[in-house]
């Protein structure tokens, strides 16, 4: 008998079931993939690691949010974080070779270099970054003097989106354009992604910039160390796909797919909240919510361009780059859709590779969505063979650095996507918010069932790990987990 | 529309979104003791009557004040009387 079960072993739902281990619960994780934070592990390849889920993220400087989550959760001694470049931890770079823009870390001076590039923008860029840290600043459990999520979902509505927000505050298009690039971070496109929520997930790397030594996977082994000496069971290769519940409609249990049943009084669904819906009966929940999960908005698909390089790439250490395509004719275009390309080095310690994320839409590829990894028809390698020379003549011509010292490269397409990482339509970060939707909340209808995972706050390993604290928060109360968080440094 | 045209399209998405019995749609009654609704519902119930007619519910006020059935139909056709 456990006190509560977390379905999936992503970052948030690890969080959330060392989070509730050390209220004293006992606690099991189920994951239906062979390994926990599969999508933060990465994998090796021609002698390179490729990090793939987790590449940086702000918040986790010493006295900052995510610091003090790690030291909270009993890892902060195993986690060495390393700060990016400060003078530049990301670049923005322009295809017609006009800009090359270093983002430095600190108000002031993040504010500075983008008026060097646009001195006469001086107000707007002040007020964006000012209003960005306005919400940064103010994350619940990240600060822990603001008020709960769920406190009022009005007001989360009530706002604009990122392009009518840039529209009102300037008429320099590439100025729009520039700060319209960090949406391939939560993958929502600008007139579609509310300010605010925009300004949660950016507004953080305003203040630090860092990595963790050994990147995501030494993330996920610092906590499977520490659930295992917390005593919390973690099932891999294991599917949740009912649950169930008491002749007075609680949780009671799961079932695992195996036909297992662990039985629980508590479940936390950290994996997509559409799943759900296929593990309660019809009746338990009301039409108007069983809509509200089916139609989540999913993120942007991507191609991932995995490359090895060889040399290092001087430009990419420490240092993320953003490619916006300006001059380009249509057809030579970042293949498909959006006019960007995001480059990160393989690893935090070696440059000679890297990770390119266009983002690109899941219904190029539906003529093969039949298909599974490895077993594709000869179409579909032909059309990712000529994705991949397309991206690679353009991303040689654009980034000079680049010319000429890509030996080897992979690509993965949405399909890739959909496959390894369990997501509808190959998303890069689940299901998000848009303009007008309500965010879900933790609590739901159902007694002893709670929401969590990156879809109910934000995406990236920040905004999941806010989500674990939020949905743990509801279930042990709000005060009672602050408090503790607040003995931690 | 009509102030009965109003209230039956708000009852029928009621009765229809959160699984309610028509014929306890009378407008004395409380949505939370009668009809079973908690706070939880309010955003669920808020959405339902976007949806059904299609203008955005901002008024966070005026939606936490709401008691009865009958203060939904009131709500809702100030806000279209506003609208118009
Ligand atoms: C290419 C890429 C690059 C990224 N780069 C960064 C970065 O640099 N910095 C950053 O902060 N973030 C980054 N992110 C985002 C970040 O990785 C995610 O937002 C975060 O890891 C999501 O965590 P999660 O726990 O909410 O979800 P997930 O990691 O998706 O966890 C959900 C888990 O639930 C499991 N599951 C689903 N259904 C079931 C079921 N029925 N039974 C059992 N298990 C189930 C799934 O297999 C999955 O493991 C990146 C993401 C991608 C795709």
């Amino acid at each position: 008998m456990y006190d509560a079960v977390v379905v999936g072993a992503g970052i948030s739902g690890l969080t959330n079931a060392l989070v509730l281990a050390s209220f004293g619960k006992r606690v099991a994780v189920v994951e239906r993939a062979p390994q926990a934070g599969a999508l933060l592990r990465g994998f090796d390849r021609w002698g390179v690691h490729f990090d793939t889920g987790f590449h940086y993220a702000g918040g986790m400087a010493a006295g900052e949010g995510v610091q003090r989550f790690f030291s909270f959760l009993g890892i902060a001694d195993q986690l060495n974080i390393i700060p990016m470049r400060q003078n530049c931890f990301d670049r923005i770079m322009t295809t017609d070779y006009r800009i090359n823009l270093e983002l430095p870390v600190g108000a002031e001076s993040f504010v500075a270099a983008l008026v060097a590039e646009f001195p006469a923008e001086r107000e707007a860029v002040t007020r964006f970054v000012a209003d960005l840290l306005q919400v940064a600043d103010n994350l619940p459990y990240l600060n822990m003097y603001t008020q709960a999520i769920d406190a009022s979902v009005f007001a989360v509505v009530e706002d604009v989106s990122l392009a009518d927000y840039l529209f009102q505050l300037t008429s320099n298009q590439r100025l729009r354009q520039v700060l319209s690039l960090h949406c391939v971070l939560h993958g929502v496109p600008a007139a579609r992604v509310p300010f605010r929520f925009h300004a949660s997930v950016i507004g953080p790397y305003i203040r630090s910039a860092s990595i963790i030594e050994g990147g995501g996977q030494a993330l996920i082994a610092a906590m499977e160390k520490r659930l295992h000496d917390c005593g919390v069971d973690l099932l891999c290769s294991q599917q949740v796909i009912r649950f169930h519940l008491s002749a007075a409609d609680r949780i009671d249990g799961v079932e695992l797919a195996d036909g297992q049943m662990l039985e629980c009084k508590v479940v936390v669904c950290a994996a997509h909240p559409g799943c759900v819906i296929d593990c309660l009966p019809t009746l338990m929940l009301r039409p108007v919510y069983r809509k509200r999960l089916q139609g989540l908005h999913e993120t942007s698909s991507a191609c991932l361009l995995f490359a090895r390089c060889r040399r290092d790439v001087e430009l990419l250490s420490g240092s993320n780059l953003y490619v916006l395509d300006v001059d380009s004719p249509h057809k030579q275009r970042f293949p498909f859709d959006n006019n960007m390309c995001y480059l990160t080095a393989a690893n935090g310690r070696n440059n000679n590779g890297f990770m390119a994320i266009v983002p690109a839409y899941y219904d190029n590829f539906t003529p093969w969505n039949d298909s599974l990894t490895g077993l594709r028809p000869a179409a579909y390698y032909a059309e990712k063979q000529n994705v991949t020379q397309l991206l690679l003549q353009r991303l040689e011509k654009a980034v000079p650095q680049l010319d000429n010292q890509i030996d080897r490269c992979e690509l993965a397409t949405p399909l890739t996507l959909r496959d390894y990482m369990y997501s509808s339509d190959g998303a890069l970060y689940g299901a998000q918010r848009q303009v007008d939707d309500y965010p879900l909340q933790a609590t739901t209808r159902v007694e002893g069932l709670y929401l969590s995972g990156q879809a109910l706050v934000a995406p990236g390993v920040m905004g999941a790990m806010v989500s674990a604290f939020n949905s743990c928060g509801v279930i042990l109360g709000r005060d009672r987990l602050i408090g503790e968080l607040k003995k931690c440094n | 529309m009509t102030e009965q045209e109003i209230i039956e399209t708000i009852n029928a998405a009621l009765v229809e979104e959160f699984e309610l019995d028509a014929a306890d749609m009378k407008p004395e009654l409380s949505i939370y003791q009668d009809l079973g609704l908690d706070s939880l519902d309010t955003v669920d119930m808020v959405i339902v009557l976007e949806g059904a007619f299609k203008f955005k519910i901002r008024e966070e006020a005026e939606i936490k004040q709401i008691r009865t059935l009958g203060d939904i139909h009131k709500f809702v056709q100030r806000k279209l009387n506003a609208e118009a």
